[in-house]
């Protein structure tokens, strides 16, 4: 099964995109071939790509915006650990490929085989593919996001979630929370599968602050932002805290 | 290189900018922002000033006629570029600075509705950091410290550091209305008075605050001249990350009323992110045991928000520890029991949290072992 193609443009377009692909995501869940991240080595690179639409020099600028907040986002997530020893000290080494102030890569993938035989072959904590959406109603600009990571179940599991980004100021920390709790959570997974225990359990704590952030803002922010496939896994990631709190409460 | 000093109520004895010793003082490095000038320096210019309005030297009014020392907002005018962590540290080492803030600035064009069209401001992205390397105070006053009579006839001091000193804050949106009003720190006008507004000059890159006034704040010159600087919606466009970096620097300064009632702000904020609120918690933890008090319910708040969270579960241990020894001292041996048991089961509960050869964990887990 394909993804839709990404150079749809307009407001419904997008949202058939989004609920398509959301229901793509579960056919693609079945396990893919060989295991290819060489042993307990973590994925800690993070990739992203020149997103669709983004053509013209308006375009272009915004979704500069976009990369910067959330090149600084991903960076701040290893600065947090950088004075802090033991297992969990491994997190500094998180890199966005390319920096923020470089390119972004080309997206050249066919279909979704290749992102996810890419994702695994390579070794990448998360792709970033995405397309820029032109609103005509208020003239303004929306980008939306499919970030391509793992699953709990084993390290060659993959998944779609998207996200998409504000077009009004006020809600760029709902999609910048979103971004942070999706990268936690790829982290903790990722932890949890290569026997980093106390890592693992540090990263789900991260993930909850990140996940909890997003309900603290208003309704409506939310609901601009939030997609069906993020909802999804926000009650994965919901039981899989609340089975953490119950064993440390026993 | 530019510099501003803004001590308040600090008197300069000789022309020159002399401090008793960096030792005594609490130095807050603002980096100057990243991004379209001039906007980028207007946006710094904001933050820096709402940052520098939450400065206290004591309490007012102040019966116990309380004193915090000197508190220094300082930036340096190297090229700001994207900076890393790492440049950021070095820059603070370099100033004696004990907290540093540095960011980026977007326009961004947020479009209020169809009719009203879109309008231009800016969004600041933020970073604090608070490096354990570039530290020459001889006192801590936010390091909270046990001290714990063993079975064994020892003393045993536990020590916990402040709950984090990495922050990236949620993005702030501040208003072009706002940021047009404040071109350059050094470039606003000084007034004679409040009342007759007559202008005696620009502020210049050296000032001290004496008294803030609603939106006016009086300033002392070098030279020892006085003046009004008016600082109008400042306040309005105040933001978490403002309050947050007050509440920091007044726990850094010892001033504990003041860390609880800037650390209140972010609990009851309805924008703070959720870490932000969980520190929140702790920091006003942490200012209630210094006064004497417990800090449990602001745990217990804490720990409601994130039980997973080895930060919140160190503060918890610290504060039963603090709670046993003051039972012990006040001779309520039942209660002093009763909170070593609970102590133990925490610790217990806890452990997965932490490395298994965790120093911080093992060390309190052998004191609280010779407990009774």
């Amino acid at each position: 099964m394909q993804l839709p193609s990404m150079n749809m443009t307009g407001r419904f377009a997008r949202r058939a995109a989004i609920t398509v692909a959301s229901a793509a995501t579960v056919a693609w869940l079945p396990k893919l071939a060989t295991a290819d991240c060489p042993g307990d080595n973590p994925r800690l690179q993070v990739r992203v790509y020149q997103y669709s639409g983004a053509s013209d020099a308006s375009a272009k600028g915004r979704f500069e915006v976009f990369r910067r907040l959330i090149g600084t986002q991903l960076e701040d997530i290893a600065t947090a650990y950088r004075d802090q020893s033991g297992e969990i000290s491994y997190v500094t080494k998180l890199k966005i490929d390319p920096p923020p102030n470089a390119p972004a890569h080309e997206d050249r993938f066919k279909d979704v085989e290749e992102v996810s035989s890419f994702w695994r072959l390579e070794c990448y904590l998360e792709l970033l593919r995405g397309h820029v959406i032109y609103i005509k109603d208020s003239d303004t600009l929306d980008v939306s996001t499919s970030i391509y990571l793992g699953q709990s179940a084993d390290r060659n599991s993959w998944q779609k979630v998207d996200v998409r980004f504000p077009v009004q100021a006020a809600a760029v920390p709902v999609a910048r929370f979103a971004y942070q709790f999706v990268t936690y959570y790829a982290l903790a997974m990722d932890a949890k599968l290569t026997h980093r225990g106390t890592a693992y359990r540090t990263l789900m704590s991260k993930a909850l602050e990140a996940e909890k952030s997003i309900d603290l803002r208003p309704k409506q922010e939310q609901d601009q932002l939030l997609t069906d496939s993020l909802q999804d896994m926000r009650k994965a990631f919901d039981q899989e805290v609340a089975t953490l709190i119950k064993e440390a409460k026993r | 290189m530019k510099r501003v000093l803004i001590v308040l109520l600090f008197f300069v004895l000789s022309p020159s900018l002399c401090f008793a010793s960096d030792r005594d003082l609490l130095k807050f490095l603002v980096v100057p922002f990243d991004g379209p000038k001039p906007l980028a320096t207007s946006v710094w210019t904001v933050v820096y000033l709402q940052i520098w309005r939450t400065l206290r030297k004591a309490p007012d009014p102040n019966p116990s006629k309380l004193s915090f020392g000197d508190g220094l907002v300082d930036w340096d005018e190297v090229q700001p570029a994207p900076i890393t962590a790492d440049a950021a540290i070095e820059r603070a080492r370099k100033n004696n600075a004990q907290l540093v803030l540095w960011g980026d600035v977007y326009p961004y064009q947020s479009a209020l509705s169809p009719r009203r069209g879109v309008r231009d401001d800016a969004l600041v992205q933020a970073q604090l950091l608070l490096p354990q390397s570039a530290e020459p105070r001889a006192a801590k006053p936010e390091t909270w410290r046990v001290t714990l009579h063993t079975a064994t006839g020892n003393d045993e001091i536990v020590e916990a550091d402040i709950p984090q000193r990495a922050y990236s804050f949620d993005t702030v949106v501040i208003p072009q209305t706002v940021a047009d009003l404040y071109s350059q720190p050094w470039f606003l006008t000084v007034y004679r008075s409040t009342s007759t507004r007559e202008p005696i000059g620009a502020i210049g890159d050296t000032f001290w605050a004496r008294r803030h006034l609603n939106e006016w704040t009086q300033v002392e010159l070098p030279g020892r001249k006085v003046g009004w600087v008016r600082l109008p919606k400042l306040d309005s466009s105040s933001s978490d990350l403002v309050n947050f970096c007050a509440g920091v620097i007044r726990a850094f300064r010892g001033d504990w009323g003041g860390t609880v009632a800037k650390m209140k702000l972010i609990s009851k904020s309805t924008t703070a992110s959720w870490l932000l609120k969980i520190d929140s918690y702790l920091y006003q933890a942490l200012a209630k045991e210094k006064q004497g008090a417990s800090g449990q319910d602001e745990i217990a708040a804490a720990l409601a928000l994130n039980p997973l969270a080895a930060r919140v579960a160190i503060y918890a241990i610290m504060s039963k520890l603090a709670q046993y020894q003051r039972d012990k001292t006040a001779h309520k041996t039942e209660a002093a029991e009763a909170v070593l048991k609970q102590l133990r089961q925490i610790i217990d509960r806890s452990q997965e949290l932490f490395d298994r050869d965790d120093p911080w964990y093992s060390h309190v887990a052998n004191v609280v072992g010779d407990l009774k």
